[in-house]
């Protein structure tokens, strides 16, 4: 049975959103097996985020990407056109957010989980997050205004991406004795 | 007036996937959760979160008395005793058993009036006699008196400490002396909600 990290960023907590968000994922029939509120330290958000040439690649293409879209020149705005700059530069972003105060962390068990949990989440990026996901329906946030203001999506949720992702953050936020197990009401009618 | 209280989310609950629901009408209100982790908590951690005095047990066998009487049915014909503390004990062994069924959802809310409020939207632990719109009303339709004629505890859905005092040694039992609640943020609705505060202490 595949297991997803879902963890609800400090303003999905501030906004009183917890119990609407939850919901999205427990109507569909995913298990929640962990949940805790945590403050992550500024080393947890560290290591949520990769530290790897690759990753740092991908987010800072993507960036200039969007700088070049807009006309801007990422130099004058960011001071750096070099794109595993701008990734770590991006990296540090996610960090702050994710550790700008408590968030509630969870992990969601299913058939699955780790894509239906993005399914229900919704793209990384609110402005294209369709209606009908977390995303698209409780953030209005877009690349420029995120640009402009140097910081990331305030995207409400993280969800893991992967099966590797999974594994590594249910260990970073997670001890053993704090997954459970039981057998919900309806997973009989369900999965048999 | 600024209270904390905590609250149990228990198995069954759980097992039925309602924990969203529940916690959106505990953020709906403006409660500010302050603590939180889903545990699989002992017999004795349980046994012990419970005062044992025989308060507490009249307190039980009166709410299954409430409960027989509203079904029109005869507390001696039905459990062989009408006297609350009797029942009570009779309930007293079994509500472990209960919280033992999975895991549960500990949780910490603050806020004004917290006990009172968190205990109002809660509603009344005899789900027939809980009046729709609170979470017991609209979730749950248990019978006490069927329960303990079949040998178990009604299921009470929810825990929500019922005074300062219970919530106090609550808050301490499940999460530790030096638990560590996270007062240090604001809902953003926070001075919308309060704003007559923020007059008043300006």
């Amino acid at each position: 049975m595949e297991r997803t990290v879902i963890i609800i960023k400090h303003d999905g907590v501030a906004r009183g959103l917890m119990g609407e968000i939850m919901q999205r994922y427990e109507r569909v029939g995913l298990k929640l097996v962990a949940m805790k509120l945590v403050h992550a330290t500024e080393e947890v958000g560290h290591s949520h985020y990769p530290d790897e040439e690759a990753w740092y690649t991908k987010v800072g293409e993507r960036s200039l990407e969007e700088y070049e879209n807009k006309g801007i020149d990422p130099i004058a705005h960011i001071g750096t056109a070099d794109k595993i700059e701008i990734g770590k530069l991006v990296k540090k972003w996610n960090v702050e957010y994710l550790t700008e105060g408590p968030v509630l962390a969870m992990i969601f068990e299913g058939y699955g989980a780790i894509k239906m949990g993005r399914k229900i989440t919704g793209e990384t990026n609110p402005s294209k997050a369709v209606p009908g996901t977390v995303r698209g329906d409780y953030t209005i946030d877009n690349a420029e205004v995120a640009n402009a203001k140097k910081r990331p999506f305030r995207n409400l949720i993280h969800s893991s991406g992967s099966d590797e992702e999974a594994a590594n953050e249910i260990e970073l936020w997670f001890t053993p004795d704090e997954i459970h197990d039981y057998i919900r009401a309806d997973a009989d009618m369900m999965f048999k | 007036m600024h209270e904390r209280t905590l609250i149990v989310i228990k198995p069954d609950a759980v097992k039925r996937a309602l924990v969203g629901k529940i916690f959106q009408r505990f953020e709906d209100v403006g409660l500010k959760l302050l603590a939180c982790k889903m545990i699989r908590p002992t017999r004795e951690e349980i046994d012990s979160n419970y005062p044992h005095t025989e308060e507490w047990y009249k307190g039980m066998g009166e709410k299954v008395l409430a409960n027989i009487k509203d079904s029109e049915l005869d507390a001696m014909t039905e459990l062989g005793t009408e006297d609350p503390l009797k029942l009570g004990r009779m309930i007293g062994e079994k509500i472990v058993d209960y919280w033992l069924e999975g895991p549960v959802i500990a949780s910490v809310w603050g806020g004004n009036h917290a006990i009172k409020v968190a205990r109002k939207i809660r509603g009344f632990t005899v789900p027939a006699l809980a009046d729709a719109g609170t979470i017991l009303g609209d979730y749950s339709s248990d019978s006490s008196t069927r329960a303990l004629k079949e040998g178990r505890t009604g299921r009470t859905f929810i825990h929500a400490s019922g005074d300062q005092d219970e919530a106090k040694r609550e808050i301490e039992h499940w999460f530790g002396k030096d638990a560590q609640l996270f007062e240090d943020y604001d809902r953003v609705d926070h001075l919308a909600t309060f704003i007559q505060n923020v007059w008043n202490e300006q």
